[in-house]
């Protein structure tokens, strides 16, 4: 068995060692070394509250799995509505991850970006492309055209947005939505509710993620959940997200008898 | 006394007789001894409490007279009647005179009616005698005793099928009659319920002697209704003749199909916006195809009028299955999509339905047929068929279908059910009419692994979209990977993101561990049509992912200069990329040969002799030696190559 781990670990090197040199490239490119210290984590952005002179938010999509929000943003007064820049917008634990998810972004752009001080605490590109982060909010603003201009209000009011994120006092715990599982007698499907605590805050997306190949379908009267054919023993994780990408995940089990 | 009764008492007085002395005639209908119309038997009451019992051959309509007589001495015969199912219908004493018996009556069915003769003292009455029957009106295959011709040889009524379901799609039940002879007779054919009623008649007209007629009737009554499932008669009459046949009218149907075999492939509904929830493995739904529920019953085949319950099309959502309007699953009346690997053998198991609707009400499907099994017939648009075991209502019956043929791609899957009876001869006879489900079917190479597609199921919304890339005829990997690399170069309005070569739906800590926005890129390309190379290796290997065929992203190289290329969408060639500095810090590719070929939807390469230069020999890579493509991409020499994957989201 050693054998076997030292030949599988001797058949990687080279891919590894090709990644890691590439990792080590792509750092240096971008000065990771020199990064200055992140600002406090940030409570988190609500990217749709962005409010930019000249634009509209026109779609909102949240991800409550990955505490992401992409907004569309289209040109206000015009007659037909189309999205000419978007922004994706990320929260995450922390600053660490954040930043290991900008290299990750910068590392899958094919170009070399520029650095630019205006905007978050890092932050890399041009004006139809940007990346960067804000402590533990990344970001990616794009044009969604050629000739996009996103040096017009889009990049400011971004940078004035991040700025204005209340920071997460240390110690303080975050709120966060919160919700009671009621399930009846596990059937086939089994119909289950979700009683959301009133004081805590809202939930602007649900999401859920289930073990053993069963699924969640919403419904008008609430939630079912759809096992697999069988005797299962299923978990569900209900990931809940607020406006500004505050994330709580909870779990609950049911077992579906023989 | 019911028939079952009658032949158990019967039986057991069989048991007392025979330990006395022999019996000539037996005591019950089993041994009953068939007594023909003009013939004439003799019988002996051997000891008290014995009773000799007789087979008559009635037909419906037909009059019969049966008689005792030439009673020896001290013989006083009682004679007692009883039709085909053992009940009695009538009995006499002294009805034609010196203690014998008579009996005249009109057969109202077509079978085997019972005589029984006893004395009348049934404890001690002994005595003989002898019994003869009569025949008068209609026809008969037996010789008659009356004036009356014999018609059996001139007279002809054919049934296509003695078993007919008219609510099969398609179901005509063809009736042939010919009567021997010259000129012309007044023919009346007609369907008669089990007590002897008229539901329809079907042909009444002036017919030619010597001809085969070909009447159709659709299973309906005068007032158009279907007629319930049960036993009915047809009768040819005219020309002084009659013929009658018994028609089974049964309800069949599937009512649910489920798919299986070792060639199946399960599929998923991804996790769309518009779906709500959590992503949707297809058989978490239930069977693939099921008929809507009727207002009379889970298993019931027809709507409360009568006729039979709509059949489902294939849903063509491909984003979740389809959901009431309160956003349940509608579990009932849908048909799902499938997949299975290409030349493979589908397995279906349908499930058949188990009441008919009549007057508003469920009643039975008139199965099963006594002495007369039924067996359902599959047949896949192939010739090749498949035949089960006996059925009975509800049952649940497993087939293969004939091998799937070997194209890639959306197909849609007809699986025809019919069924047949055995005649008596022990051969089996179509009956008219099938059942037909149609099914949305993909075929791939075969199931994803799961580390490349969730679940190891492919997701109906990609292949929907990779099937229209694949065409008709698309059988072998190579010809799929070339399909799909072009679809996504071509098919989809994309264009290289030329001011940075950033992806759009591609993201991850590093270039080989990556996740691909699948569920947006689906979304009528969410996140925009201007990508880069990244997002079109991940496009690439995942859609070939989902077919079942399984890739890797190659990134090559590290800052390198380009040769002039042409991006997707783009127009033409150009080595003006990034503003002019037409160099790229990487660049991703598909590969499903580990590196020694590529495909890439991304870009263009001039596959000439001179690659930096015009004129232009435009090549989109399509399982190009990765050597070749080196030489013509870049003009300087590329440092590392890697493999790595994204897994969609």
């Amino acid at each position: 068995m050693r054998f076997l781990a030292l030949l599988l670990a001797l058949s990687l090197t080279p891919v590894l060692a090709q990644d890691a040199a590439r990792q080590a490239s792509l750092a240096e490119r971008y000065g990771v070394p020199g990064w200055p210290a992140s600002a406090p984590s940030r409570v988190g952005l609500d990217p749709a509250s962005i409010q930019a002179e000249g634009w509209q938010v026109l779609e909102v999509q949240r991800d409550a799995r990955r505490a992401e929000a992409r907004v569309g943003f289209a040109r206000q007064g015009v007659a037909v509505q189309v999205a000419l820049a978007s922004l994706r917008l990320r929260r995450h634990p922390g600053a660490a991850e954040a930043r290991r998810a900008l290299l990750g972004a910068l590392g899958a752009v094919q170009a070399t970006l520029a650095p630019r001080k205006d905007l978050g605490d890092l932050a890399y590109g041009t004006r139809g492309y940007v990346v960067g982060t804000y402590s533990n909010l990344e970001f990616c603003l794009r044009a969604a055209k050629p000739g996009v201009d996103l040096e017009q209000a889009l990049l400011p009011a971004l940078a004035a947005a991040l700025r204005a994120t209340a920071p997460l006092e240390a110690g303080a715990p975050l709120a966060l939505p919160a919700a009671e599982v009621e399930v009846g007698q596990p059937a086939r499907p089994t119909p289950f509710r979700l009683a959301f605590a009133p004081e805590a805050p809202e939930a602007a997306a649900i999401a859920f993620a289930c073990s053993g190949d069963a699924s969640v379908l919403r419904t008008a009267e609430g939630y079912t959940l759809y096992p697999a054919p069988g005797p299962s023993e299923v978990e569900v994780r209900v990931f809940l997200c607020t406006a500004d990408l505050r994330q709580r995940i909870q779990r609950f089990t049911v077992v579906f008898p023989q | 006394m019911s028939g079952r009764a009658l032949f158990r008492a019967l039986a057991a007085a069989v048991l007392v007789v025979a330990s006395v002395s022999a019996d000539d005639h037996a005591n019950d209908g089993a041994g009953a001894t068939l007594l023909a119309p003009g013939a004439a038997l003799g019988g002996v009451i051997e000891v008290g409490g014995d009773r000799d019992v007789f087979r008559l051959a009635a037909e419906l309509g037909r009059s019969y007279t049966v008689e005792t007589g030439q009673l020896t001495a001290g013989m006083d015969s009682v004679l007692v009647l009883y039709d085909p199912s053992g009940q009695p219908l009538a009995e006499d004493d002294d009805g034609a005179g010196n203690l014998a018996s008579r009996l005249t009556f009109t057969a109202a069915t077509t079978g085997n009616h019972y005589l029984l003769v006893r004395h009348y003292d049934r404890q001690n009455g002994t005595g003989g005698y002898r019994i003869a029957a009569s025949a008068s009106g209609g026809s008969s295959s037996e010789s008659s005793s009356s004036a009356a011709p014999p018609v059996s040889a001139s007279s002809e009524l054919v049934l296509a099928s003695r078993v007919f379901d008219p609510k099969l799609a398609g179901a005509e039940l063809e009736l042939s009659t010919r009567r021997a002879g010259s000129g012309s007779y007044s023919a009346q054919l007609e369907v008669l319920d089990a007590q002897g009623q008229t539901v329809r008649q079907v042909a009444s007209a002036s017919r030619s002697r010597g001809r085969t007629y070909r009447d159709r009737w659709d299973g309906r009554d005068r007032s158009g209704r279907f007629v319930a499932p049960g036993d009915y008669r047809v009768r040819f009459t005219g020309g002084g003749g009659a013929r009658e046949q018994t028609l089974h009218v049964v309800r069949l149907g599937v009512r649910a199909v489920s798919f299986g075999g070792t060639g199946r492939v399960p599929l998923s509904y991804h996790r769309a916006e518009s779906w709500s929830g959590s992503a949707f493995p297809v058989d978490n739904a239930g069977p693939a195809w099921t008929l809507s529920r009727s207002p009379l019953g889970a298993g019931c085949l027809d709507a409360r009028d009568g006729s039979p319950l709509d059949l489902p099309a294939p849903w063509w959502e491909v984003d979740g299955p389809p959901r009431s309007s309160s956003g349940a699953l509608l579990e009932r009346g849908r048909s799902l999509p499938v997949a299975y690997r290409a030349g493979s053998v589908a397995q279906v198991t349908a499930t058949l339905g188990d009441t008919a609707a009549h007057d508003g009400r469920a009643v039975g499907c008139n199965l099963p047929l006594s002495g007369r099994p039924l067996r359902l017939v599959v047949q896949g648009g192939a010739a090749a068929s498949a035949m089960s075991g006996e059925l009975r209502p509800g049952d649940r019956v497993t087939l293969d279908l004939p091998p799937l043929d070997g194209r890639l791609g959306k197909q849609v899957l007809r699986v025809r059910f019919g069924f047949a009876y055995r005649e008596d001869d022990g051969s089996w006879r179509a009956i008219p009419g099938a059942q037909t489900s149609e099914h949305t079917l993909y075929s791939v190479l075969g199931a994803p692994l799961r580390e490349d597609v969730p679940g190891g199921r492919p997701w109906v919304a990609a292949l929907e979209l990779a099937s229209g890339w694949l065409g008709d005829d698309t059988r072998r990997e190579d010809e799929l990977l070339a399909k799909v690399t072009r679809g996504i170069n071509a098919g989809l309005g994309l264009r290289y993101e030329d001011t940075q070569g950033a992806p759009a739906y591609t993201d991850g800590p590093d270039l080989l561990t990556n996740e691909l926005d699948l569920t947006a890129f689906l979304a009528n390309r969410r996140n925009g049509r201007r990508v880069n190379c990244l997002d079109c290796a991940s496009l690439v290997t995942q859609f070939a992912a989902q077919l079942g065929a399984r890739g890797k992203i190659l990134i090559m190289g590290w800052d390198f200069r380009l040769n002039y290329l042409k991006g997707i969408g783009g127009a033409s060639f150009t080595n003006g990329l990034f503003f002019g500095y037409h160099a790229f810090s990487y660049h991703a590719v598909a590969t499903f040969d580990r590196g020694a070929s590529i495909h890439d939807a991304c870009l263009s390469v001039d596959d000439d002799s001179q690659p930096w230069r015009s004129p232009f020999v435009e090549r989109l890579p399509l399982g190009m030696p990765e050597s070749r493509y080196r030489q013509q991409l870049g003009a300087d020499p590329f440092q590392g190559r890697a493999l790595g994957q994204a897994t969609p989201r």
